[in-house]
C-alpha cells in the first residue's frame, strides 16, 4: 500500500536548514494496521503528513497503491487524498459550526455529491461508528471520544484506501482511547482499509500488524507480524 | 427537491454561504462598506440620470426636429425677415416657422421697474414652444404692433401685474394682454419665458433696437433629417449675405448626451472611491478570515479540496458580501435620490438599470478584492495550516 524511498525532509531555508528525515524508506502491506512509534521530534508526524501529500518531500519517492504520487502537483494530490486517504487527527479538526452529519459528508462536498446523497452516506457511517443518535449534534455538543468517532466516520465516508492516523488517541482518556482503537481495528479487519497511525503507546503499537520506530529522522526498527 | 448528484462549485457555494452566516458582526460591517460606497455611486448615478431626463424633456417640448438659426452680430446685421421667408419658408420640407428679435430693456408697470429681456416674436414661434397663457390671451398675428404685450410668470409677479395694466417697455406703452404660467427654461429658446416680454414681431426695431430679427425657430418635416436641412440652410443664407449660426435639437440632444455621459463618468468615478474604500473593507475582513480559518483551509484541503476549490471558497464569501451591500446600498442611494428630489425642483425618476449597474459595480469590487485573500488561502500549505492554533 504505501512504498517509500529514501525519503529527506527538513524545515527551514537551505542553508540553516533543520534536517527531519533522513533517507527514510518504508513498504507497507495493504490491508494492514501499522504504528509509527519514537520519541518527540523524531519524525514521525512529518512521516505521515509526508505520505498524506499534505507536504511534499524534498527528496525520495513515494508510492501510494502503486501510483508514483512524489510529484504531483496540489491539484492532483488533492484528488489523491480525496480518493485515497482518510485523516484522523488527535485534535479531531471538526467545523464546529457543522452537525456531526454535516462534518462527516465534508469531503463529498469536493466530490460534487449532492446534499441528500451526502446525508445518506454520512449516516451510514455514523452509524458505523456508533454515533447514529448524533446526527444533528454540533462538535461542542460531544464529548471527545465521540468527536473522534465523527473524524474517523468522516475518514471512512469516501471509502479510502488508506486512514492516515496521528495520535488518534493522544486528546483522550483511557476509556474512550481503548474504544477509538477497538473501532480503528474492527474498520481495518471489516473492511480491509490500510492504517498507519503515529502513537507513543507501545501496547497499542504491539498490538497492530507493524511497528516502525523512529528514532531522529531514521527508521531504527520495523517490527511486522 | 433534494438532489443526489450536485455540481462542486454549487456546494461549495452553499458552505461559502454558510460561512458567512456564522461570521456575523464582521460580515455586517464588511456589508455596510460596500453599502455605503453603492448607495453613493447609485444616488450620483440616479441624479445623473434624472437630470438627463429632464434635459431631454427640454427638448421634447420643442420636439428633435426644431433648428434654431442666429444671426451672427459680429459678421453683419440681423435677418431679413423677408429674405428669410422666401428662403425658408416657402421650402416643403419646412412644418412651422418663427421669427424673434430679442434684446434686454427696462420694464416699468405702475412703480415697479424691472430689467427684462423683451422678445419681438412672430405668434407662430410662441406655437412652436407651446407657450399659453394662464390670464388673458396670447398674441396674435392681428396685434402687430398696436401695443400688446404679454408677460412672463416671474415678470409679472415682480412687476406686480396682471393683465389690463400698462406696460411701459423702453418708454412705449402696452397694454398687457395676457401672462404666461412658469415654465421651465426651455431648449432652443434663446430667452428664459419667465422673466421676457413678448410683443409682436412689427414692434422689433422700435422697441428692442436691433437691426432685424435675431433668431429664427424652423420645425422640419417628419422624416427629414435636421441638420442636413440645417447645414443646407446656412449655405442658402450664406449666399445671400446672413450669416447665421445653426443649431439643431439633435446636435444639441448628441452633445448635451456626451457632456453628461462625461459628467456621469465623473460623478460615478467620485462615488467609486467610497465603494473602493468598501472593498477594502472587504479585503480586510477577507484576510483576518483566511488567518482565523487557516485550520478549516488545512481540514479542507486534507480531505480533498483542490487550490482552485478554497479560491472560490473566499471569492464567493467576498462577492457575497459585495453583492448583499451592494444590493441594499443601490436601495438606499434610490431612496437617497428620491428624498433629495423633495428638496430640489428635480421630479424623482427611477431608472432600474442604475440597480443593476450598482449592484454589478459592487460585485465586481469585491471579486477584485477578494481575489488576493483567496488566493493566499490556496497557497498556505495544508501541513502548515492544520498545525495553526
Amino acid at each position: 500500500m504505501i512504498q517509500l524511498t529514501d525519503i529527506t525532509h527538513g524545515y527551514g531555508p537551505a542553508r540553516s536548514r533543520t534536517q527531519v528525515l533522513d533517507r527514510v524508506s518504508l513498504v507497507m502491506p495493504t490491508s494492514q494496521m501499522w504504528a509509527l512509534t519514537g520519541a518527540s521530534g523524531s519524525g514521525k508526524s512529518t512521516l505521515l503528513n509526508l505520505v498524506g501529500l499534505l507536504d511534499r518531500p524534498h527528496s525520495g519517492e513515494i508510492k501510494l497503491a502503486g501510483q508514483n504520487v512524489s510529484g504531483l502537483s496540489a491539484h492532483e494530490a488533492a484528488k489523491v487524498r480525496n480518493r485515497l486517504i482518510g485523516f484522523v487527527f488527535q485534535s479531531f479538526h471538526l467545523m464546529p459550526r457543522l452537525s456531526a452529519w454535516e462534518n462527516v459528508a465534508l469531503p463529498l462536498v469536493h466530490r460534487a455529491v449532492g446534499r441528500t446523497a451526502r446525508r445518506h452516506a454520512a449516516m451510514e457511517q455514523l452509524e458505523r461508528v456508533g454515533l447514529d443518535d448524533r446526527l444533528y449534534h454540533r462538535p461542542e455538543e460531544m464529548s471527545g471520544g465521540q468527536r473522534q468517532r465523527v473524524a474517523i466516520a468522516r475518514a471512512l465516508v469516501t471509502q479510502p484506501r488508506l486512514i492516515l492516523a496521528d495520535e488518534p488517541t493522544g486528546n483522550l482518556d483511557s476509556e474512550s482511547g481503548a474504544m477509538i482503537m477497538a473501532l480503528l481495528s474492527r474498520i481495518n479487519r471489516e473492511m480491509g482499509v490500510s492504517i498507519l497511525m503515529v502513537t507513543h503507546d507501545e501496547a497499542l503499537a504491539r498490538s497492530c500488524d507493524g511497528q516502525v520506530v523512529m528514532q531522529d529522522g531514521r527508521i531504527i526498527q520495523t517490527v511486522t507480524g | 427537491m433534494e438532489r443526489l448528484i450536485g455540481s462542486v462549485w454549487i456546494e461549495l457555494t452553499g458552505e461559502a454561504l454558510a460561512s458567512l452566516r456564522t461570521q456575523g458582526r464582521r460580515s455586517l460591517l464588511a456589508l455596510l462598506g460596500v453599502m455605503i460606497g453603492s448607495a453613493s455611486v447609485v444616488a450620483l448615478m440616479s441624479f445623473s440620470h434624472i437630470a438627463k431626463t429632464e434635459v431631454m424633456e427640454r427638448f421634447q417640448e420643442v420636439g428633435v426636429n426644431t433648428v434654431q438659426i442666429e444671426a451672427d452680430f459680429t459678421a453683419s446685421q440681423g435677418l431679413d425677415a423677408l429674405r428669410l421667408d422666401t428662403t425658408l419658408r416657402d421650402d416643403p420640407q419646412v412644418d412651422a416657422m418663427g421669427n424673434m428679435a430679442i434684446g434686454q430693456g427696462y420694464v416699468r408697470v405702475g412703480n415697479e421697474s424691472l430689467s427684462a429681456a423683451i422678445a419681438a416674436v412672430s405668434p407662430d414661434i410662441l406655437d412652436m414652444l407651446h407657450l399659453a397663457t394662464v390670464q388673458g390671451r396670447n398674441l396674435t398675428r392681428l396685434d402687430g404692433c398696436n401695443g400688446a404685450v404679454v408677460l412672463g410668470a416671474k415678470l409679472a409677479k415682480d412687476a406686480r401685474a396682471g393683465t389690463g395694466d400698462t406696460a411701459y417697455i423702453e418708454g412705449y406703452g402696452f397694454q398687457i394682454v395676457g401672462v404666461f404660467p412658469f415654465t421651465e427654461q426651455q431648449a432652443l429658446n434663446p430667452v428664459n419665458p419667465d422673466q421676457t416680454a413678448f410683443i409682436g414681431l412689427e414692434c422689433s426695431r422700435r422697441v428692442v433696437r436691433k437691426l432685424g430679427i435675431t433668431h429664427a425657430l424652423v420645425r422640419v418635416g417628419e422624416g427629414r433629417d435636421p441638420s442636413e436641412w440645417a447645414e443646407n440652410a446656412r449655405n442658402d443664407l450664406m449666399q445671400q449675405g446672413q450669416t447665421v449660426a445653426v443649431r439643431t435639437s439633435k446636435d444639441m440632444i448628441a452633445a448635451m448626451n456626451s457632456q453628461m455621459n462625461l459628467m456621469s463618468a465623473i460623478l460615478v468615478a467620485i462615488g467609486s472611491v467610497s465603494l473602493l474604500v468598501g472593498g477594502v473593507g472587504v479585503m480586510n475582513v477577507m484576510l483576518m478570515s483566511v488567518m482565523e480559518r487557516r485550520k478549516e483551509i488545512g481540514l479542507r484541503a486534507a480531505i480533498g479540496a483542490t487550490p482552485n476549490e478554497i479560491v472560490f471558497i473566499f471569492i464567493v464569501e467576498a462577492v457575497a458580501l459585495s453583492v448583499g451591500g451592494g444590493l441594499i446600498g443601490a436601495l438606499v442611494g434610490v431612496g437617497l435620490t428620491a428624498l433629495g428630489c423633495v428638496f430640489l425642483p428635480i421630479s424623482f425618476v427611477f431608472d432600474p438599470m442604475v440597480l443593476v449597474w450598482g449592484t454589478a459595480i459592487a460585485a465586481s469590487v469585491g471579486l477584485v478584492f477578494g481575489i488576493h485573500p483567496a488566493v493566499s488561502a490556496s497557497r498556505i500549505l495544508p501541513v502548515e495550516a492544520l498545525r495553526a492554533d
